[in-house]
């Protein structure tokens, strides 16, 4: 019997996050897949699609239209957050990311956060919600529309600039909780203006990612947080954070949230040996070395691995390179629905 | 093959059946309103591509292949505006990377060049020149150089060694080189002895064009980029 789908992209995406049964493991972007070509094929070329939000729709769009994945993801960069609370831009070109110029940080410390007025009404807040409800009203109920909110870490590197917050993680620990505590009423606040605008899910980067940050520094400097936003955001939460990650997957499993976006470097069938169903993993399909740089034979492989592991969601471990090649790209639901024709009864 | 224009809207998988994979992928043509630029191969026929629906944008994939004939030695496919092939028979895959590279990024009045292969070394006061000849039915090429240098020899086996990992060429020798196919590519070896002279600049280039558009915690500035 061939394997025939039973579920639409967002029953199968949200079933995932939720841990239900699905008729086979969906392929999503919790990140983005956004390239060059692509956006040659909307119109909608970086950095004008991570400004206007029809640009960012149509975009977005191509990951289920062009690519076959079962979400969309209109929030490309890590930035957009940023630029709504005053931080120095650098917009780039069509080929490159959007960053924040974090050596001239606008910050000190926590007694200088605070939420500008006007905040969600920024245009590169704006870019986002208006460009979620437009991807609802276009794709309705068919496709899983994923949001995403910075975490208070990511969002601290970018205000207090990397060194001096990493510095001050060391030298007054305290002020970097009351730091981490105003920040993530941003987290919420923008979190909650995708929900209302329609995301059925977010992303949650906070990149307390291995090479920088110690297990021992999430456990206390984040665990706690990231429980409060389980239960605050009233979506399921999709945490993402590079690197190496197995050392502290085990405190990511308690979180409560719905799903851990990993990273390459981290073995699939170890991650979910550790993750043991307390929390879904989405991941770990390499991007410079695999979907960058090899070719659709070598991709197909990797995601037979994922699968293999039992991995919940199969995803690029982060945002795509933007030079990266379509038919790599394709190869990853194709994949996926071949290996489940080989192992489905 | 079926030949479309390039302004025809096709969809990504549609391009990929019609068209192959991806050999090389510009990311940006500055002549032509930044439009992303891809060489497709299927078959050992070579289509510039792109999705762009710019207006004019099919005159423009029509120079670029042009520029593959003009600086590559390809040869047109028939009744195309945006196919080419080696008319060997044989796909040179990594000189054709640098060769899309070249065909885009060289203004739109950019005369091909011709006559001798020579250039000056940029390690040495050196002139680099390659000779060709046939000998037992494979072209046979020659690197030499003239002028002062420290190890002449040892500078022309480095150079080899370049024509060997951007040509995929087969040495010979130590200064003598061929294709796989074992036909005559002139207009390859111009392309590329500016790569093979200078392997640790071309490899530091490389590695910086790959690590654009990345996100890494480097390159989003959360680490020293590695």
């Amino acid at each position: 019997m061939p394997f025939v789908e039973t579920m639409t992209p967002r029953e199968r995406v949200m079933n995932a996050l939720e841990g239900k049964p699905v008729d086979r493991p969906p392929v999503s972007n919790p990140t983005n897949v956004a390239t060059v070509e692509l956006m040659d094929m909307t119109d909608a070329p970086f950095p004008d699609a991570c400004r206007e939000p029809e640009l960012a729709a149509r975009l977005a769009a191509t990951g289920r239209t062009e690519l076959g994945f079962d979400s969309v993801m209109p929030y490309f960069t890590i930035i957009q957050e940023s630029s709504a609370l005053g931080c120095e831009m650098q917009w780039e070109e069509k080929d490159n990311w959007p960053t924040v110029r974090m050596f001239n940080p606008i910050w000190k410390g926590p007694d200088d956060v605070h939420i500008p007025s006007g905040f969600l009404e920024h245009r590169d807040n704006v870019a986002i919600t208006k460009s979620i409800e437009i991807l609802k009203q276009e794709l309705g109920n068919e496709v899983a529309i994923i949001g995403k909110t910075m975490g208070p870490w990511t969002l601290a590197y970018h205000v207090f600039g990397v060194e001096s917050f990493l510095l001050m993680s060391v030298d007054d620990p305290d002020m970097v909780l009351r730091a981490m505590h105003k920040l993530k009423e941003i987290s919420v606040l923008f979190g909650e203006a995708q929900i209302a605008a329609g995301a059925d899910a977010l992303t949650f980067p906070d990149h307390a990612t291995g090479d920088l940050v110690s297990a021992e520094y999430y456990r206390r400097f984040l665990l706690e947080i990231h429980q409060e936003m389980a239960e605050r955001l009233k979506v399921p939460l999709i945490l993402h954070i590079c690197g190496n990650t197995l050392d502290r997957l085990d405190y990511i499993a308690q979180t409560g949230m719905a799903c851990f976006h990993f990273d390459s470097k981290n073995n699939p069938q170890e991650a979910m040996d550790i993750a043991a169903g307390r929390i879904r993993l989405a991941g770990n399909l390499n991007n410079p070395e695999l979907l960058y740089a090899r070719g659709p034979a070598e991709v197909r492989k990797a995601v037979n691995e994922c699968m293999d592991a039992g991995v919940d969601m199969i995803a690029p471990e982060c945002a795509i390179p933007l030079a990266t090649k379509l038919e790599n790209l394709i190869e990853i639901p194709r994949a996926v629905k071949d290996w489940c024709e080989e192992h489905y009864d | 093959m079926a030949e479309a224009k390039t302004t025809e809207r096709l969809r990504s998988a549609d391009v990929i059946e019609r068209y192959g994979n991806c050999l090389e992928l510009v990311p940006i043509d500055p002549s032509f309103h930044d439009i992303s630029v891809g060489l497709y191969v299927k078959d050992g026929t070579c289509t510039v591509w792109t999705f762009s629906q710019k207006p004019g944008v099919a005159g423009r994939i029509e120079h670029i292949r042009d520029q593959l004939v003009g600086l590559g030695g390809m040869t047109p496919v028939d009744g195309t505006h945006d196919q080419a092939w080696f008319a060997c028979g044989h796909l040179h895959r990594r000189p054709g990377k640098f060769l899309l590279v070249q065909a885009v990024g060289k203004a739109r009045d950019y005369a091909t060049p011709k006559g001798d292969m020579s250039i000056q070394d940029t390690k040495t006061k050196l002139v680099l020149s390659v000779s060709g000849r046939d000998e037992a039915d494979r072209w046979i090429y020659r690197v030499s150089g003239e002028g002062e240098a420290p190890n002449v020899p040892m500078r022309l086996r480095l150079v080899v060694a370049g024509f060997v990992r951007y040509g995929e060429m087969e040495k010979l020798s130590d200064n003598e080189v061929t294709f796989t196919c074992g036909q005559r590519h002139d207009e390859l070896i111009r392309l590329l002895l500016p790569y093979s002279r200078n392997i640790s600049a071309v490899e530091s280039m490389m590695e910086a064009d790959a690590m654009r558009g990345q996100m890494t915690t480097g390159t989003l500035g959360f680490t020293p980029p590695t």
